[in-house]
Order: C-alpha cells, then sequence, then structure tokens
C-alpha cells in the first residue's frame, strides 16, 4: 500500500506536503553539498594518513634495526635496564572539532619526547646508543600517535559520508518522490472532489428545475 | 746490578692462575669461526669452550637464543666470583671494589623495580651476579617490597651512605639517576683512594683507570652536546682521570672551530683521541691537527661517534690494559685485564648469538666486536 493513499485530499494537508516537499528538497540539496565537502576532507586526510603510515613503516624498520643493535651490544639486561628507568609515564590528551558537523578527535602525546637528562636512566651507566634507541622510539610513539589520530580521522569521515549518502539517496529515490506522488495523488483527488462537486450541484440545480417546473405546470 | 723484587706468594698464584685463564679466553681464529656458525652451534661451542657448567643446569629451562644469553650472564658471574676466590688480603679488596661496578647496576635495577612495581622475576632477569653482592644476597634483596627495605638491607654495603642520603632528601630531588650518577662517581672516588694503599701495581692501574675515565667522561661530552640540552655539564663528568672536569666543562661552551680546536690540543684529550681515530679509520699516518679538525667537525654538527670508533677506543684501553699487565705480571694488572677481557668475551658473543637472531650478516657482527685481532692479548 502507497504511503500517499493514507492521506486525506484536504488543502491543509496539500500545503503541508508542499512544505514537506521545499524542505526535504532543501535538506537534499545542504546534504549533498556535505557529501562533497566530507569528500573533499577525505581524499585530504586519506592523502595524509598515507603519508603518516608510510613515514610510520620506515621509521619502524630504522627503530628495529637500532633495537637489534642494542640488543647485540648492550644485551637483554641493558635495554630493559634503561627501559625500566622511565620515571615519568608518557600520556596522551585528546581534543575534538568540527569538520561539517562531523565531530572529529586530534591526539596531542605528552611527556613522550623528553630531553636526555630527564629519560630517568643514569648517564653513566648507559651509553649513546641507549640515547639513539630512546629517541627512536619517542618519535615512534609520536608518529604511532599521528598516524592513529589520522587513520581515525579518515574511518570517522568515511563512515559519516555513507550515512550522509544514503540520507542524500533515501531523499533524491524515496521521500521527495513519494511526497511529490502524494501531492499529485491530492491533488487529482481534490481535483475529482470538485468535479463531484460540481457535478452534484449541477445535477441538483437540474432536478430542482424539473420539480419547480412540474410544480408550475 | 737489579734487585729482583720479592712477591707475596699470593700474589704469584693468583696471577699465574688468572694468566692461564686469559690465555685460555676465545681467540681471534675461534671468533671467525663462531660468525660462520648458527645458534645451535654456537650454543654447542660454548658448551665445550668453558661455558658448559651454565649451558648444562640452564638448557631444561632455556633454549636458543635466551639460553646463550642467560648462561653469558651467569659465566659472568662464575668468573667474577672465582676471581674473588682466588685473589686474597689487599688484591682481593681491590678485586671486590672494582667489581663494584655490576652492584651498581644490579642494586640499581632493583631499587628501580621496586619503585615501579615490576614483578620479581622481571627484576632477576635484569640483574647481573658479577659483584661483591652474590646471588643469594640479591634474592634477599629481591624479596623485599619496597626501596626503602632494599636500602635497609644493604646498611653494609660501601655505598649505604650515599642510599641513606638519597632517602633523606625531599621528593622533589629524589631522581634514581642523580643517585646513579653519584654512585659511580663515589666508586671511581673510593677506587682511586684504595688504590694508594701500598697495591703492587696501583700506580700503573692508577693510570689505567684515569684514561678509562677520562674517555667516558669525552663519550657523555659528546653525548649531552649531542642532545642539544644546554645544561652544565660538571654535575656529569667524573674527577679523577687525567683531565679535570672543568676543562670539560671549558669546553662544553666553545663554538668557535679555533677555539675549540686550540682547546682540544691544549688538554691531553687529543693524546688519547689520535690512536682511536687512527684504529677507527685505518689511517695510521693521522697527525694531532687531522684528528682535532675530525673532532671539530663532529662537534659542530652534534653527532656522536660512530660506534666502530667507539669499539676502537676499547681495543685500545684493553690493549694498554694488557700491556701494563705484561710488564706488571704480579700485581693487580693481570686480574682487571682478566676481568675486563672476559667481560668483553661475554659481550661479543652475545653480540655474535643477538646478532644471528636478527639477522645481520657476519660481517656487520665483526664490526662491532672487541676482538683482539691486532694481537693486544699479553
Amino acid at each position: 500500500m502507497k504511503a500517499y493513499t493514507q492521506v486525506q485530499a484536504t488543502r491543509a494537508e496539500k500545503l503541508a506536503l508542499k512544505r514537506k516537499i521545499a524542505l526535504s528538497e532543501r535538506a537534499h540539496k545542504i546534504l549533498k553539498l556535505k557529501v562533497g565537502a566530507l569528500t573533499i576532507e577525505l581524499v585530504r586526510t586519506v592523502r595524509e594518513a598515507k603519508a603518516a603510515r608510510r613515514e610510520l613503516q620506515k621509521l619502524y624498520e630504522t627503530v628495529e634495526a637500532r633495537t637489534a643493535l642494542a640488543y647485540m651490544l648492550e644485551g637483554t639486561f641493558g635495554v630493559r635496564i634503561a627501559a625500566e628507568s622511565v620515571e615519568t609515564e608518557p600520556n596522551i590528551r585528546s581534543e575534538t572539532h568540527s569538520v561539517m558537523g562531523l565531530f572529529i578527535p586530534k591526539l596531542f602525546p605528552e611527556n613522550v619526547k623528553k630531553p636526555l637528562l630527564q629519560r630517568g636512566y643514569g648517564l653513566l651507566a648507559t651509553t649513546a646508543l641507549i640515547d639513539d634507541l630512546a629517541t627512536l622510539f619517542e618519535d615512534l610513539v609520536i608518529n604511532i600517535v599521528t598516524c592513529a589520530e589520522k587513520e581515525c580521522v579518515t574511518r570517522l569521515i568515511a563512515a559519516e559520508i555513507e550515512k550522509t549518502r544514503r540520507r542524500v539517496n533515501a531523499l533524491e529515490y524515496n521521500i521527495i518522490p513519494n511526497l511529490l506522488d502524494t501531492l499529485a495523488y491530492v491533488e487529482e483527488r481534490r481535483d475529482e472532489i470538485e468535479r463531484e462537486e460540481f457535478s452534484r450541484l449541477f445535477l441538483l440545480k437540474k432536478k430542482r428545475r424539473t420539480t419547480e417546473e412540474e410544480m408550475a405546470q | 746490578m737489579h734487585r729482583i723484587p720479592v712477591f707475596s706468594p699470593s700474589y704469584i698464584y693468583s696471577c699465574t692462575r688468572l694468566r692461564i685463564r686469559k690465555s685460555s679466553l676465545i681467540n681471534y681464529q675461534q671468533y671467525r669461526r663462531l660468525l660462520n656458525m648458527e645458534i645451535p652451534q654456537i650454543i654447542r661451542f660454548m658448551g665445550e669452550n668453558g661455558y658448559s657448567r651454565e649451558i648444562h643446569h640452564l638448557h631444561s629451562q632455556f633454549t636458543g637464543i635466551n639460553l646463550a644469553e642467560t648462561a653469558l650472564t651467569w659465566h659472568l658471574g662464575r668468573a667474577s666470583y672465582d676471581c674473588m676466590r682466588t685473589t686474597s688480603g689487599l688484591l682481593n679488596e681491590l678485586t671486590r671494589m672494582y667489581l663494584n661496578k655490576w652492584d651498581i647496576i644490579n642494586v640499581m635495577s632493583i631499587i628501580r623495580g621496586k619503585k615501579h612495581g615490576l614483578p620479581y622475576n622481571s627484576i632477576e632477569e635484569m640483574l647481573i651476579p658479577a659483584g661483591e653482592i652474590g646471588l643469594a644476597q640479591l634474592n634477599l634483596l629481591l624479596m623485599k617490597t619496597s626501596v626503602e627495605q632494599v636500602m635497609d638491607a644493604l646498611s653494609h654495603w660501601r655505598y649505604y651512605p650515599f642510599l641513606q642520603d638519597y632517602l633523606n632528601r625531599d621528593s622533589s630531588g629524589k631522581k634514581l639517576s642523580d643517585l646513579e650518577n653519584e654512585l659511580y662517581k663515589k666508586f671511581y672516588e673510593i677506587l682511586i683512594h684504595d688504590l694508594k694503599k701500598g697495591i703492587i701495581g696501583a700506580n700503573e692501574f692508577l693510570g689505567y683507570l684515569r684514561y678509562e675515565i677520562d674517555t667516558t667522561n669525552i663519550k657523555n661530552l659528546f653525548r649531552i652536546r649531542s642532545s642539544g640540552v644546554n645544561t652544565d655539564i660538571s654535575g656529569y663528568m667524573i674527577s679523577g682521570g687525567f683531565i679535570p672536569p672543568e676543562e670539560f666543562s671549558k669546553i662544553a661552551g666553545i663554538e668557535d672551530k679555533d677555539e675549540f680546536i686550540t682547546e682540544f690540543k691544549n688538554t691531553r684529550l687529543i693524546d688519547d683521541l689520535l690512536p682511536v681515530l687512527q684504529g677507527a679509520l685505518n689511517n695510521p699516518a693521522l697527525i694531532g691537527d687531522d684528528a682535532a679538525l675530525k673532532v671539530w667537525e663532529q662537534w659542530q654538527k652534534k653527532e656522536y661517534p660512530v660506534q666502530v670508533v667507539l669499539i676502537a677506543a676499547i681495543k685500545i684501553r684493553l690493549k694498554k690494559l694488557s700491556q701494563m699487565a705484561t710488564m706488571s705480571p704480579f700485581s693487580v694488572l693481570p686480574i682487571i685485564s682478566y676481568l675486563e677481557e672476559k667481560k668483553y668475551e661475554v659481550y661479543n658473543l652475545r653480540a655474535i648469538v643477538r646478532g644471528k637472531e636478527y639477522g645481520i650478516a657476519s660481517e656487520k657482527i665483526f664490526k662491532y666486536l672487541v676482538m683482539p685481532s691486532n694481537g693486544y692479548r699479553g
């Protein structure tokens, strides 16, 4: 059963339908613009996420090679002693900002990059290899956070585009055509009612005239 | 007419035993062969060459790389313990004091572990029982539940007053890295002080120790510089070397090329660095001016010397020590020389095994080994 058959063919309904159609068309236009803007944002973010991932991959390979060297020359205990010496825990602060009504996160790594003398291990008990490894790991953590932020934003934008596109399609292929059909039905029905009313009045008038003529005879 | 010096029988006994042990350390050809072996073959080699007790003891608990590394750590502990057992009197006291370096590492690991609430096993894995504090005592320390308890249990230790001083500080000044640096500085201070007690070979050993302090200070000077930290470096320099810490502090602030080269050449630094650079760059014709220029280039770029230069420095240090041990066969020097070479044998084996595990090419591993390629073993 089609939706429009449930409506009443009244003037008020017709006006309401016209308002709904205008609103839906405006929403459709805005949502289409939103999809466009989000797609541009998505392309930019994907490019950034790809670059961040590439950089992360490169850095990870360097860290792996340097870790191997550190394990080779400092041994497990040397690397672990330095790792366990860290006294200030790294932290990630997050904020959100809006892009086309979508709240996307921004991550800020805190206490990750530390100067040599504040890393927690003693300078006289360690070597420069540990410094190198610590610097690389700090960079790696920052890169991981950046990469995670970019990928998260990409996913959020992609999900939002999918949701908005579904809305645009629903408006374009379902809601607006249905409303237009309903309006057409209402107009048709109202025309029919008008015609019926006209013919009823015509017949009534004709009948009254006939009755009046008969009474006059 | 020369007088034949009279040596104590205990000196002759200890030094002869350790010289024999030193001659049985892994040699250049054996290292070359090890570089062509796989990890199981290396473990088998270790089992057949002095490490058998550790390999047989641990093979049921560990396998592969973990077996090799744990066996190496245990072996280093046994070698140090044997050294302490072999020596007597003042020689023994000095050996124990020299091995206190390991104690500082172990105590700091336990304190850090307790501070961060690490489990028993995790802290145990970080220990190298090669110092005066034996495995049983380290296990007792591991049983303690807080930093304060660990420090209280060390009340008999030579460095306890410094631990106590740390405990008495207010929380803003309680940095474990500062305590660690302080302990290291005290280690050299106490060792230099006790060397003046009249032990045979003390003067030569003092010379070696001063050279070691100087090279450590140079390394740390470059480390601080390459990290880009602008700070007063005097707190991170060890005193007792040939070059006083003030000289390093003076160099630390120089940015002008000519001033740097002049200042650098005025200190003994150039004498220490020249043979190192000659070895690392494989250029025996390198002269002092070239060396100073090369050092300036690195200083200007805020770069840390590459690992090959550091290894060349260790080789020269060991060569010097070995030569001194040959010159004074019945002194503290053969003992220290053996302990140092044993330490680097363990480091080399670990580097080979770890390098193999990570798939590093043999030639690359070879570059990082501190091996007696030039026959420095005396």
